[in-house]
């Protein structure tokens, strides 16, 4: 699943990676602009249910030092969920993500291949 | 296609421009497309960068001066705009920004004072994933 969250139109990033995972072969909810992380973990929580769709994995471009917390710190029952995090992140805020359960952390420049290969080594698959 | 308007709520320049990004990002992964300090004369040992943090205090005083505001503010005032000149732009037809940011010193209800009426009117745009791509997506699970 990518989110995007807040108030702005950054949703480039998170369409690429979007995209990106697809041509890998997996299947990829996008949650559309301007989630809250409420709204983000609701979303996952539901496993895309509405949709008809399991939800595998949980990335979060762009984020924002306060929407980066929601969703790690509220998983409740996504103990699961495999938390991924891309865009500018500043280096002293990379510990505090990876100490609140953030597990993939990636930075301007990452060919997407490594972003598709981390998801494959760590997601696990929901049955 | 109809215009403009038909276009978008079709998704089609928002395909458009999700496909010419990811072939962007594809060139810039090849290299075919360098971007200096990215994917080309990337910069070893870069020193760290001083970040300016935002106290967290910033935005509860601003959150105190807002409720502050609605609680002082004429909120009859308010309501009654919103249900006459909010309530005609939203349904007519004629230039909205009058409506919506017209000075009005009593009022105090911001710039987009008829923001909030026009969510009620119209909803809120929500972004469709069938916008992503321009091809059918590929059936991965079936």
């Amino acid at each position: 699943m990518i989110a995007e969250p807040g108030l702005d139109g950054h949703d480039r990033g998170a369409k690429v990676i979007a995209r990106a995972l697809r041509d890998a072969g997996m299947e990829v909810i996008y949650t559309g602009l301007r989630q809250t992380p409420e709204q983000i973990v609701a979303a996952c929580a539901s496993g895309g249910r509405r949709r008809d769709r399991p939800v595998d994995s949980l990335g979060r471009p762009q984020p924002h030092r306060a929407a980066a917390d929601g969703p790690a710190q509220s998983q409740k029952g996504l103990d699961d969920v495999l938390v991924v995090i891309g865009g500018i992140i500043p280096d002293l805020d990379i510990p505090k993500l990876k100490e609140i359960g953030v597990k993939g952390i990636f930075l301007p420049g990452t060919p997407m291949q490594e972003i598709v290969d981390f998801i494959n080594a760590n997601a696990r698959a929901r049955v | 296609m109809g215009g403009m308007v038909e276009a978008i709520e079709r998704g089609y320049p928002q395909q458009e421009i999700a496909e010419s990004s990811y072939r962007f990002q594809q060139a810039v992964e090849r290299k075919e497309k360098v971007i200096v300090g990215v994917n080309d004369f990337v910069q070893q040992d870069e020193p760290p960068i001083e970040i300016l943090y935002i106290d967290e205090t910033a935005s509860d005083t601003q959150l105190a001066k807002l409720e502050t505001l609605k609680r002082t503010r004429n909120a009859d005032a308010v309501a009654r705009y919103r249900s006459t000149r909010c309530d005609r732009a939203a349904h007519g037809t004629t230039n909205l920004m009058p409506a919506d940011h017209r000075r009005g010193p009593r009022l105090r209800h911001g710039r987009r004072r008829c923001a909030t009426r026009f969510r009620e009117v119209w909803g809120e745009y929500e972004e469709s994933a069938r916008h992503l791509v321009r091809t059918q997506p590929r059936n991965t699970r079936s």
